[in-house]
């Protein structure tokens, strides 16, 4: 066997190819005699939402990577790429639950996540799939395919198996969409209504000016130090350039910083910023506290608000206790909410309106119940303090995301020395002396060219944290941003390139409400908690096992991302899947999807689109081959771009230079978020007493207020199964931060395992004991895969620490309907025989 | 009555080419006279125009909207962000009168008339905005879920393709197809 095994015949069963398959169980078992150890060809390019990489492929291995040399700040998550590629739980063959093999759609749902996986041959699991979507979209309609499937697998133009899903299933015949995204629901959803804008992605003020100008920063729940490692796009990480340079400059001209967090983060220790410890998801009342010192010691910049604000006197009234509630928002008041002293909300108060001030607002805070106003409020005391739209002054609020705050080069538009800014909202543009741009990238979309019947369908969205609701509740009547909808009945849903039984609050609601699928299909590299939970599971290709074209977030290169190494065990393509599906349907379905193109010719055409708008605008890119031969393409950065002030426009004329508000104004009061008369969400920014905090009820028997932020060590999820874990495990678990006093309490010790729990969950954790965080609040990052104890089983321990069996999966109000994270819990020592920790190895599957 | 006689021809071609309502397909630089000179400012895909006369392989047209005190951007309705027309310099615009909005913005009504090149108008403004919503689909998809057409107001699009068109790569008639057919969805 392993001498006729060659490479030849080992390829015949990789793709799409059905037949015989060679008999291995783990990656690190591949029966090949591979090349030569001395490989002269050895160096590839990729690239990752961790960084661009030259990849190492030695022995048929791709054993390892370097950095691209344009790297600023390489980050060691890139050394997760290779070392995933044999995780001992990549999927190697399409497998199909038993019960499911047996009984199709009608199989015991309770077993999903307990029931045996039984390998198939690819021929079998596409006429399984097929054979399904036909009987849904002809039973229930289109809207009864759940197509969301948000995740953040792969940077490549042409694989973003997300796209490619929704552009399959919209030929096949239709589904259920989601829009916003987890990360920024209520931001997203809450600031168009205030700035006119969706302000997680509108420009932010660029470092240079920052570094220039700024004399205080306050990092408000924002840890960009941790975050920007990774990248919606690929990280360049030339944010932390700039951040080393701020904190040169902070030495030299006494910059302060403070960070608003309950914990003690990466960026805070980075800039030595002073730590105000604030109790979870009470920052609007700390905001409305200086609010109401600076309008009663009158700090407060009257011209501003006046000048570039509307309806200031109806939050003033609430603000001074003349509202309803007749309750004045003094620093006292605030006080006994937050958990600062008054005497410290007074000097932020004057250090801000003092300074030249900016507001690093990261998204952490509205992820929480009310998650609307935190952003909302941020903003109304940015113009309290008078200084949006001068240099350094104000607020961002996507200083911690994908680079945010680098000077970036201007969109290449075929003139690139055209166009002019509009509205207060416009980035940067060339200038006459700087022809400095790039042409961005494009990639596939989710809709077809060719014409047919899919060109008519009506794709049906749901809010994407809702799904479960959504499962619980078909046909139920809902309220989402000013609007009334209904729940579609969902019967099969088809995940590619996420994990939502990591991503997704409340887990063991969550398995209860799985069950109500037919029939759950999903495509994985790894034996995820979700692949675990599926009918029909496919092995899909790394990014590093195909080839693909992608760009830098900061649009400064655009990068070839080139197979490192053939795929491991039957893992296909995610375009070639969705090919095979569409067989099953007809070849005009086929020629829609693909457009009568190759991959490769994909990606050629989105290289070649990018090459034209450049040699048109003057940009010099070279031709594909050498482009691919070279594996990246750079663009400078005009120096317009590195002035570049947000607001400055709009301040400068606030007529001519409107928002895209209603009143052309930043909105304190908003005329049409009261009239949708939310109970939640009223005309102006509020503190609400969020359903689970340190001063309600539920503190009595749970009194420890868990935060998840985002991990060190992962993107989410991803790389949780690499050797990477292990660089912050506690004995295999995932850390939990306390309090020494919350510790000693307890009993409990550095080091010691630990149950977790509250009313909805129990997970393990490893206990790290330190003063990092605040009395009272727990710290554990979200994306730590689950593990159950009895798999599929309601209540079950999770081994491992997914955080997300304990948080609530309760909508932040009616306007945004987005997602929480932060609970309350209990913790205890754990006592008894730790568990064996089950999820990095591959299931046992029958027929291999 | 000589008055009369002087206008009635004029009255009959304005008539005659105002019977169809007319939009730009592209954005196009309108010109003082009926030649290629240097542009009195850009008319904006998917805009409204009345055809006054016939020239050659140009047509003679006027844009009427709304735009705020001392912007060169004329836009097509009042209160809306919605972008009709880009002066080089906004003293060519004849003002009709103003209009004062809910939130006590005032909107001045302008009048521009000018020469257009004949090929940048149709007659069809589906067909306009049916090419925004196949690139607002082929380029808006691939990085994210496609957001809803009626995700945000009129008046917020503009900004949301700023941020998102420098990632896109989008060029600048791209984006103001897409602007438009977003604009104009319902």
């Amino acid at each position: 066997m392993t001498k006729k095994m060659d490479r030849r015949s080992f390829l015949k069963v990789g793709g799409a190819v059905a037949g015989t398959a060679v008999a291995t169980v783990s990656a690190e078992a591949i029966p090949l005699v591979g090349d030569s150890l001395l490989n002269d060809a050895e160096k590839g390019f990729s690239a990752s939402h961790f960084g661009a990489v030259v990849t190492h492929t030695r022995n048929s291995r791709f054993e390892s990577v370097t950095p691209f040399e344009g790297d600023e700040h390489p980050v060691t998550l890139i050394e997760g790429l290779a070392a995933r590629t044999y995780a001992k739980d990549r999927i190697m063959y399409p497998c199909v639950r038993e019960s499911y093999l047996k009984n199709g759609y009608k199989s015991d749902k309770t077993k999903r996540g307990s029931d045996k996986f039984v390998r198939v041959s690819w021929e079998t699991a596409y006429d399984l799939i097929a054979n399904e979507l036909k009987r849904v979209y002809k039973n229930y309609g289109s809207d009864a395919v759940y197509g969301g499937s948000y995740g953040w697998f792969c940077v490549g133009s042409l694989n973003n198996p997300q796209a490619l899903l929704g552009r399959m299933l919209g030929v096949a015949g239709g589904y259920t969409s989601r829009t916003c995204t987890y990360s920024t629901h209520a931001i997203r959803q809450i600031t168009p209504y205030v700035t006119g804008t969706d302000e997680s992605t509108a420009p932010a003020t660029v470092y240079p000016v920052i570094i220039e100008n700024t004399e205080c920063i306050v990092f408000w729940g924002a840890d960009p130090v941790n975050t920007c490692q990774i990248a919606w796009g690929v990280p360049d990480h030339q944010s932390y350039t700039y951040m080393k340079q701020l904190k040169e400059a902070a030495q030299k001209r006494n910059i302060k910083f403070y960070i608003i967090d309950p914990v003690y983060n990466n960026t805070g220790m980075y800039f030595g910023a002073e730590h105000i410890q604030i109790r979870p998801t009470t920052d609007v009342a700390l905001m409305l506290g200086i609010a109401q010192y600076l309008y009663s010691e009158n700090l407060y910049s009257k011209e501003f608000v006046d000048k570039y604000t509307t309806g200031f006197e109806e939050f003033r009234k609430y603000l001074v206790g003349e509202s309803e509630d007749k309750v004045a928002k003094t620093p006292e008041w605030a006080s006994k909410i937050c958990g600062i002293p008054v005497e410290v909300i007074k000097m932020l108060a004057k250090e801000f309106v003092s300074k030249r001030t900016m507001l690093m607002g990261g998204w952490g805070t509205q992820r929480a119940h009310h998650g609307e106003q935190p952003n909302w409020m941020m903003i109304t005391l940015a113009s309290m303090i008078g200084q949006v739209g001068l240099p350094g002054g104000g607020y961002g609020m996507n200083y911690h995301y994908s680079d945010g705050g680098v000077p970036m080069p201007a969109a290449a538009t075929g003139n690139a020395l055209s166009d002019k800014p509009l509205n207060g909202s416009a980035g940067a543009v060339a200038d006459a002396e700087n022809v400095a741009a790039s042409p961005g990238l494009s990639g596939i979309s989710i809709n077809s060219k060719i014409e047919g019947p899919w060109k008519q369908r009506k794709i049906n969205v749901i809010p994407v944290s809702r799904i479960v609701e959504c499962l619980e509740n078909p046909g139920k009547e809902y309220n989402f941003d000013g609007k009334a909808y209904k729940y579609p009945e969902i019967k099969m849903a088809y995940w590619a390139g996420g994990n939502p039984f990591h991503h997704h609050q409340d887990r063991n609601r969550m398995i209860k409400a799985w069950q109500k699928l037919d029939t759950f299909v999903v495509n994985e590299c790894f034996w995820t908690a979700t692949a675990r939970m599926a009918d029909i599971v496919l092995p899909a290709t790394t990014e590093q096992e195909r080839n693909d074209i992608t760009k830098s977030h900061s649009n400064s290169y655009i990068f070839a991302m080139k197979q490192a190494v053939k795929p491991v065990g039957e893992a296909t393509d995610d375009f070639d899947i969705f090919v095979n599906i569409l067989r099953r349907f007809g070849a005009n379905e086929v020629l829609a999807f693909t457009e009568g193109k190759t991959k490769m010719e994909w990606v050629e055409s989105f290289y070649q689109e990018s090459y034209n708008k450049a040699t048109k605008s003057g940009v010099k890119m070279l031709p594909f081959k050498e482009f691919w031969e070279k594996g990246f393409v750079k663009f400078e950065t005009p120096e317009s771009a590195k002035k570049f002030v947000k607001h400055a426009k709009f301040r400068q004329n606030p007529v001519v230079n409107r928002l895209g508000t209603p009143s052309g104004k930043i909105e304190i009061f908003s005329k049409k978020i009261a009239g949708y008369n939310y109970k939640e969400c009223k005309g102006h920014p509020m503190w609400f007493e969020p359903m689970e905090w340190l001063g309600s009820s539920v503190a009595k028997e749970f009194p420890l207020n868990l935060v998840s932020p985002h991990p060190k060590y992962r993107l989410h999820s991803q790389l949780n199964n690499t050797w990477i874990r292990d660089l912050e495990e506690v004995d295999g678990r995932e850390p939990i931060w306390l309090n020494p006093k919350d510790a000693a309490k307890r009993g409990i010790q550095n080091g010691d395992i630990v149950r977790v729990f509250n009313k909805r969950g129990q997970v393990l954790a490893g206990a790290v004991v330190t003063e990092a965080v605040m009395q009272g609040v727990v710290r554990m990052q979200e994306g730590a895969w689950y593990d159950p104890s009895e798999p599929g089983k309601v209540g079950t321990l999770c081994r491992h620490g997914d955080v997300n069996v304990l948080i609530p999966d309760v909508g932040t109000s009616e306007l945004a309907q987005g997602n929480q994270a932060t609970a309350l819990v209990e913790i205890e020592k754990f006592k008894g025989e730790v568990p064996e920790i089950g999820i990095f190895k591959a299931p046992k599957i029958k027929g291999i | 009555m000589r008055l009369f006689h002087v206008l009635a021809p004029l009255c009959a071609a304005t008539m005659m080419f105002a019977a169809s309502g007319s939009f730009l397909s592209k954005n196009a630089p309108l010109y003082a006279e009926a030649s290629e000179g240097s542009a009195l400012g850009e008319l904006i895909i998917a805009s409204e125009v009345k055809e006054l006369s016939q020239k050659g392989s140009f047509s003679e047209v006027e844009f009427v909207g709304f735009a705020p005190e001392g912007s060169g951007v004329v836009y097509e309705k009042a209160g809306m962000l919605i972008i009709g027309f880009e002066a080089s310099n906004p003293s060519i615009f004849k003002v009709l009168g103003q209009k004062t909005d809910e939130y006590g913005s005032v909107w001045i009504n302008v009048s521009i008339k000018g020469f257009v090149k004949s090929d940048a108008l149709s007659s069809d403004k589906n067909k306009v905005l049916g090419a925004g919503k196949t690139l607002f689909q082929a380029k808006c998809s691939t990085c994210h879920a496609l957001h809803p057409e009626s995700e945000f107001d009129a008046n917020v699009w503009p900004s949301i393709l700023e941020a998102m068109g420098a990632q896109a790569g989008l060029s600048k008639l791209e984006k103001q197809s897409i602007e438009k057919y977003l604009q104009n969805y319902k």
